[in-house]
């Protein structure tokens, strides 16, 4: 990206783009040094580095950060699914139908408005307290920003490639395939893109409310110890996994859209192969 | 020359004088307005922190994040569970008891009564039953955790199930055999739908609270080491000021439920405040002939505590107080009549050095306590008004 009023000196290249980062995070962890070494805040407030890596190597070792991490990346990959699904789903549906559109829209942006919190404890009554009502929480927060990026990419497909395929007698699976799905799928991916990290919030606020095991559980039962380095493991410990998600959706958006640089899609369009 | 300077001087004096109105102090209570509470709201209305020279501002929020406030000296006072100070202390938080509030633990389980009207007798007859649990930290985790210990058994002997604060509503469904709860909260809840006969099956429960097998330290006034050192005489004018609410809520509930008004939203219904407030001039007029300190007494605790007599008494009270009170303020008085028998002793406040330990070691079985804390370090009975008073306290 060309940025032509910038003073940005910064000569962006591909080792400089894999530094950037890891120099942010070494100036972090020195402002966090200091912080601490300067007690700024007590240490039973901002541990120092040190007795945070320390404990991560304790609950590496002992196997309960990895079980917390597979029971709350579990609930995350449920939430992200079936709100992803469900959403990409009914937008499509409500783009399609004005109907739909008029009944649903309203309550859809009512869930929206209303906090996941707020909805938190009756999903624990109503599905009890294991994986169910931690995925449907992250499920629910995943829900809008699917639905919404659908309707919006659906109907950002251009009109003209609609009448084209119609003159070719396209049928309702064609267009959807060929030309709706590739036309939203930047803004299905976008919504997913955010999906992702807003999962880790549900399942997580999930965890909070009721939960046996997790690393909204075990934030939790570190704070109930007043344990600060352990709390501060499992926020790094989400954070990691919000950054893979958000990553793997990332390389997913690179490959399913690499067609619109290369124009193979546009080629494909061209060549008017579609038969009744 | 020598009256410009007079009236210089006396400029700089009444500045002065105006500058030394009363110390603003914020005391963190956690979880939110509750008439449990009271104490605090009866010291406020009735203006004994002002006699004090204090103007109390409470802040609610999560216990933890109070104690963290109070450890750091952001904040200097708080009240919370005696075990977090002893959780607290292990992690290195300079935090102390000045005050034990509660002298009973406000937790238990109660457990669902079975067909056959028997069952269970006993906190062991719960083997192998499905207990709700509210988490596996603070309060009601270190009551269900002493209540293993004491009858030797482990987590591995029950169905152990989180349910967060929805008891009520799983006992009625039939969904968990008992749960770990406050005592002066989900019972009554329990009660007022079956009541209502909104529970489901339920033919009854039965209450295994922990006091009688376990004495652990309860709700406390916390203060940190700093303002011990620096300003004592905050704490002193707090503590006293405290134990003059609590034993007005205590010796008239009628009034500390108005006092609480204010605080608590939707605690009263129109109508409430005016049969209330007839309750407790009523107990006025009716000991006229009392010395004047006595007037206004519904409930008389003295000396030694006759646990037949309290509940009597207090049994007369919850009829006379649920007669001409809406249903949500009548549930809200019973509340407040159930939570008094947990502060009642000889002498309120004193914190016994048994009940600490008996803490410290509940918490060390139950692996909470990495780092087992010097409990002499952890409360202090210096500040307790009756113990200032005469040789009551050890």
């Amino acid at each position: 990206m060309t940025r032509p009023n910038s003073t940005d000196v910064y000569a962006r290249s591909p080792v400089s783009k894999r530094l950037a980062p890891l120099a942010l995070i070494a100036a972090v962890l020195l402002l966090w040094q200091i912080m601490s070494a300067l007690q700024v805040y007590p240490v039973f407030i901002i541990p120092p580095p040190a007795a945070v890596l320390q404990k991560f190597v304790a609950v590496s070792l002992d196997g309960s950060l990895l079980h917390h991490s597979l029971v709350t990346l579990k609930a995350v990959l449920a939430g992200l699914a079936g709100g992803a699904v469900a959403g990409a789903a009914l937008g499509y549906l409500v783009e399609r139908s004005a109907l739909l559109e008029d009944a649903l829209t309203p309550f859809v942006v009512a869930l929206q408005s209303t906090p996941i919190v707020a909805w938190a404890p009756l999903l624990v009554i109503w599905f009890g307290s294991g994986l169910t009502s931690k995925a449907i929480t992250s499920a629910l927060i995943v829900f809008f920003p699917t639905f919404v990026n659908t309707v919006v990419g659906m109907r950002n497909v251009p009109a003209s490639l609609q009448d084209l395929l119609r003159v070719h007698r396209a049928t309702r699976w064609q267009v959807l395939t060929v030309l709706e799905i590739p036309a939203a799928l930047p803004m299905l991916l976008g919504g997913l893109k955010i999906s992702a990290t807003l999962a880790v919030i549900g399942a997580v606020v999930g965890e909070f409310v009721s939960a046996d095991a997790g690393l909204g559980f075990l934030i939790t039962l570190a704070r109930s110890r007043y344990d600060t380095p352990l709390v501060l493991v499992a926020v790094i410990a989400l954070a990691v996994i919000a950054r893979i998600l958000y990553g793997i959706v990332s390389m997913l958006e690179r490959r399913l859209l690499a067609w619109q640089h290369s124009g193979t899609r546009a080629s494909y369009l061209q060549k008017g192969t579609f038969q009744e | 020359m020598r009256r410009v300077l007079f009236l210089l001087l006396l400029l700089l004096t009444a500045g002065n004088a105006s500058a030394q109105g009363p110390v603003t102090t914020e005391l963190f209570l956690p979880f939110i307005p509750n008439v449990q509470f009271a104490p605090v709201y009866v010291a406020i209305e009735n203006g004994y922190f002002a006699e004090e020279g204090l103007d109390v501002r409470i802040r609610h929020g999560a216990e933890h994040d109070g104690v963290d406030l109070v450890a750091a000296n952001q904040l200097q006072l708080g009240i919370f569970g005696g075990e977090q100070v002893l959780l607290a202390r292990s992690q290195g938080r300079p935090v102390l008891s000045v005050y034990e509030w509660f002298q009973q633990f406000p937790a238990g389980v109660v457990a669902t009564i079975g067909t056959d009207y028997e069952s269970p007798r006993e906190f062991s007859d719960l083997a192998g039953k499905k207990v709700g649990i509210h988490g596996r930290s603070g309060v009601t985790w270190t009551a269900f955790v002493a209540l293993m210990n004491a009858a030797g058994m482990t987590e591995q002997d029950f169905e152990l199930e989180t349910v967060g604060f929805n008891v009520p509503e799983l006992v009625c469904l039939g969904l968990i055999d008992a749960a770990v709860v406050y005592l002066n909260n989900e019972p009554l809840q329990i009660d007022n739908r079956i009541s209502a006969r909104d529970c489901g099956d339920l033919r009854g429960y039965r209450v295994f609270p922990v006091t009688p097998v376990v004495d652990l330290v309860s709700n406390v006034i916390v203060t940190n080491e700093t303002t011990l050192e620096a300003s004592p005489e905050l704490v002193k004018a707090f503590v006293k000021a405290f134990d003059r609410g609590l034993q007005a809520a205590i010796a008239n509930p009628a009034a500390a439920m108005l006092a609480s008004s204010p605080y608590v939203e939707g605690l009263l219904a129109p109508g409430d405040a005016e049969v209330l407030a007839s309750l407790a001039s009523l107990a006025s007029l009716a000991q006229l002939a009392m010395d004047e300190a006595d007037r206004g007494t519904m409930l008389r605790v003295e000396g030694e505590v006759d646990e037949e007599d309290l509940e009597a008494q207090l049994e007369e009270l919850r009829a006379t107080l649920g007669r001409g009170l809406s249903t949500s303020a009548k549930l809200q008085s019973s509340v407040l009549l159930s939570t008094i028998p947990l502060w009642v002793a000889e002498v309120l406040g004193y914190s016994d050095r048994v009940s600490w330990v008996t803490t410290a070691a509940a918490l060390q079985a139950a692996g909470m306590l990495d780092n087992a804390p010097d409990v002499d370090l952890a409360f202090t009975n210096r500040f307790v008004p009756g113990c200032a008073a005469g040789d009551a306290c050890p």
